[in-house]
């Protein structure tokens, strides 16, 4: 079934060889990632207009469930055959790849959070009512989000480490 | 370098015709020929069947440089 669809999709009369598949995958990888992206970007846009216009378009929401549903289907069908694990062979080798862990995660929620507190704090209703006002307590949810956010995502990513020691 | 090449012109097959028989398209032969792509065991296995020989004398280098 899934040769059919590849071959129908890249116009192929008949099956591919392991080299062919191996390129064809590639390809088909790596366009997916851009194509999610340029959804991700799109929604994004759709998101702005929608704002000033003070409605919500169909665009917006269904790119957004695209998006989403796209994803979750990568991360389960990834985890399920382990794809995303790393394993580790000495007590060393996993502290080094938590401390690693921890600065991406870190480098992540502070990204995150001052993205969302600009865009959800001043783009947002500059955009839509043309006046900002923002207190700190704002500024402290988003930046308690941004932390929440990052502990999550370490969670996640250390719970991929394997320990073989 | 691996010697897929130099089995397949001593029997005289054409890369081709080699395809053919083990399922795969020339050009994947040709990279192979040129160490371009690693191909998969199973498809060594063929390789070194259809030439009459072993993976060992097509594919493990060391034994091509001690010759």
């Amino acid at each position: 079934m899934k040769n059919k669809i590849l071959n129908r999709f890249i116009g192929a009369v008949d099956d591919r060889d392991e080299y062919q598949r191996h390129e064809i995958y590639k390809e088909l990888a790596f366009s997916g990632i851009l194509l999610w992206y340029l959804t991700l970007f799109l929604m994004f846009i759709s998101l702005i207009f929608d704002t000033i216009h003070n409605t919500l378009s169909f665009a917006t929401p269904s790119l957004f469930i695209i998006n989403m549903v796209y994803a979750g289907i990568v991360i389960v069908k990834i985890r399920r055959k382990n794809l995303d694990e790393t394993d580790c062979a000495s007590l060393e080798e996993y502290e080094e790849k938590k401390k690693q862990l921890k600065i991406t995660s870190t480098l992540f929620a502070v990204q995150w959070g001052f993205f969302m507190l600009f865009f959800m704090e001043y783009v947002s209703p500059y955009i839509s009512t043309g006046e900002i006002d923002v207190d700190w307590w704002d500024v402290v949810i988003w930046l308690i989000a941004g932390a929440f956010f990052g502990m999550t995502q370490y969670s996640i990513s250390k719970s991929k480490i394997q320990k073989h020691f | 370098m691996n010697r897929v090449k130099e089995f397949r012109k001593n029997r005289n097959v054409t890369q081709i015709e080699l395809a053919k028989r083990v399922g795969v398209a020339r050009q994947t032969i040709n990279l192979i020929e040129n160490d371009k792509y690693n191909p998969s065991l199973s498809l060594c296995i063929s390789l070194a069947k259809e030439l009459h020989t072993d993976l060992n004398t097509l594919f493990w280098e060391e034994k091509n440089h001690e010759e």
